[in-house]
């Protein structure tokens, strides 16, 4: 890829992004609200944390503000993913159905386009979830608002990866779409979690193939006790499981575009 | 005609167990998803000092077991809303209010012989996690009727709740954002992670003023007391609400026959 075309890629991502935007703009009643039921649904999810410390005071040192930056900084990530990149939950059906042939023969990668073909309405709630928990019930500082804004934005960059990854499972296996939104899931759960008391090899597993701790759990803990070691890990994990879907993408997408899809047309 | 309809009925309800076999294989990853959910929660559990459980009668052993059983329920049930509704928005309902047998009792008893073996399915792998993770099998010989009970209970009356949800887009648009609702609702009236003696008592209170406690708690209810006495209790608390959710589902079916018919 050349440096023209990076920045080309570059400016149609921005484009697309606006795109998204833009599709709130057309229908802001039924956006604000769809953005306040979501918001609603994460409350009463939230509303279990409650009844928890209702009971204790703390959980191993985490107290209910701990879990609410956490549950915030996991929606807002989740909000931002899939608010942004909403293909990045369909992706697999549009490679299942063939439509994703629609993506191929544009002069923009099919990735950002397949990744930007659709939005959802709710993930905006999602994405207010954050900032709504972090304000009034952790009491964040104007400092402490802004590193999770950015640890909301990394997390968001990590979900998509994840989902991008999923999602191309795909090119290889048929009938993967049903189940790939609920693998996304999967992560979810593990992201707005505390994991302090699990096992060391179980935080091994959410490090790693399931890379839920980066998302909210290491930017608490940076809140809590802040480590060049674990900042760089929050910073730099995202990019590295971007690099990672991106290639299994592309291979995917070169065996997708292969004779050996002749037989799913056939 | 009331033995011809059970006999249909019963005709739907092995149909749905048959066409479930098949499924299940598809659930594979929601088994993934549900062990997922059950282990962060029993990780909460085990974070929780062994004094504040004790000071409601309760251990780490019975707490879990308690949320293995609830999330049975909540896994098991199709989301039979979107069915509906897509049924609705496809037009297919015009062709089958037209039939001899009622569709109702066609689309519950269908749906409950799938639940059951959607049901057994999360059960064994439910057990199986809260097994691991206590080291205990609580769930005596004579506890499991009990629970198999309550289970089917459970299901039938959150299917009617569905089944309510979906007959209801022709005067809200879409079943998703009512579900969402009632859905979130229930997990917490329900006591779908913990038990509702647990909650404040305006909350309790307020809990069991909605039909959802049928659906989740007094399924996990089972472990915390398996006696005769409080199944009976319970079984019968759950047959009065499945009667009542039925009822409203009956007033609502005409009322959508009628809209069907009127309006199109």
């Amino acid at each position: 890829m050349t440096r023209y075309d990076r920045l080309h890629t570059a400016r149609v991502l921005l484009h697309l992004v606006r795109l998204s935007l833009w599709r709130i703009l057309l229908h802001p009643r039924r956006a604000l609200v769809e953005a306040a039921l979501m918001l609603f649904n994460n409350a009463m999810m939230f509303a279990n944390w409650v009844l928890i410390f209702h009971l204790v005071e703390t959980l191993r040192g985490w107290h209910l503000s701990d879990v609410a930056i956490l549950y915030g900084t996991g929606a807002t990530a989740f909000g931002l993913a899939t608010g942004i990149f909403g293909g990045v939950r369909n992706l697999a059906f549009e490679i299942e159905s063939g439509r994703f042939d629609n993506c191929l023969c544009r002069p923009v990668p099919p990735l950002a386009l397949g990744l930007s073909g659709s939005t959802s309405l709710h993930a905006w709630g999602d994405a207010l979830t954050g900032p709504v928990l972090w304000i009034l019930v952790a009491g964040v500082s104007v400092g402490e608002f802004g590193f999770l804004l950015l640890a909301a934005v990394l997390g968001a960059v990590l979900i998509g990866s994840f989902g991008i990854l999923i999602q191309s499972l795909a090119f290889w296996l048929s009938g993967t779409a049903r189940q790939s939104d609920t693998l996304l899931f999967i992560l979810i759960s593990f992201v707005v979690m505390p994991m302090h008391n699990m096992p060391v090899l179980f935080k091994l597993f959410l490090f790693t193939l399931v890379p839920a701790g980066f998302v909210a759990f290491l930017p608490v803990e940076l809140l809590q006790h802040f480590s060049g070691e674990k900042f760089a890990a929050v910073a730099l994990a995202p990019f590295a499981f971007l690099l990672i879907a991106v290639g299994v993408f592309q291979l995917g997408l070169r065996r997708y575009t292969g004779a050996s899809t002749l037989r799913t047309a056939l | 005609m009331t033995l011809s309809w059970l006999s249909a009925g019963g005709y739907f309800l092995r149909a749905g167990v048959r066409h479930s076999r098949g499924e299940v294989v598809f659930e594979g990853v929601y088994l993934l998803l549900m062990s997922a959910i059950l282990m962060t929660w029993i990780n909460v559990w085990a974070m929780t000092p062994d004094s504040v459980l004790a000071s409601f009668d309760l251990s780490f052993v019975q707490i879990v077991w308690y949320v293995c059983c609830t999330e049975i329920v909540a896994f098991s049930v199709p989301k039979l809303h979107r069915e509906i509704e897509l049924m609705i928005y496809e037009g297919r309902f015009a062709s089958l209010i037209s039939r001899p047998f009622p569709w109702l009792i066609e689309w519950l008893a269908g749906h409950i012989g799938q639940g059951l073996v959607f049901l057994l399915f999360f059960a064994g792998a439910s057990s199986l996690v809260a097994l691991a993770a206590t080291g205990v099998w609580l769930l005596s010989p004579s506890v499991l009727p009990f629970l198999l009970v309550h289970l089917v209970l459970a299901q039938a009356i959150w299917m009617v709740w569905m089944t309510i949800i979906g007959l209801s887009v022709p005067w809200l648009g879409s079943a998703s954002t009512l579900y969402m609702i009632v859905q979130k609702f229930a997990f917490i009236f329900g006591g779908l992670l913990l038990p509702i003696a647990l909650y404040p008592g305006w909350l309790a209170a307020l809990a069991y003023a909605t039909p959802f406690p049928a659906i989740f708690g007094v399924v996990g209810e089972v472990v915390l007391d398996p006696s005769w006495g409080h199944f009976v209790r319970a079984a019968a608390y759950q047959s009065l609400i499945l009667g009542a959710s039925l009822l409203v589902l009956l007033w609502l079916w005409r009322r959508f026959v009628t809209h069907l018919l009127q309006e199109g």
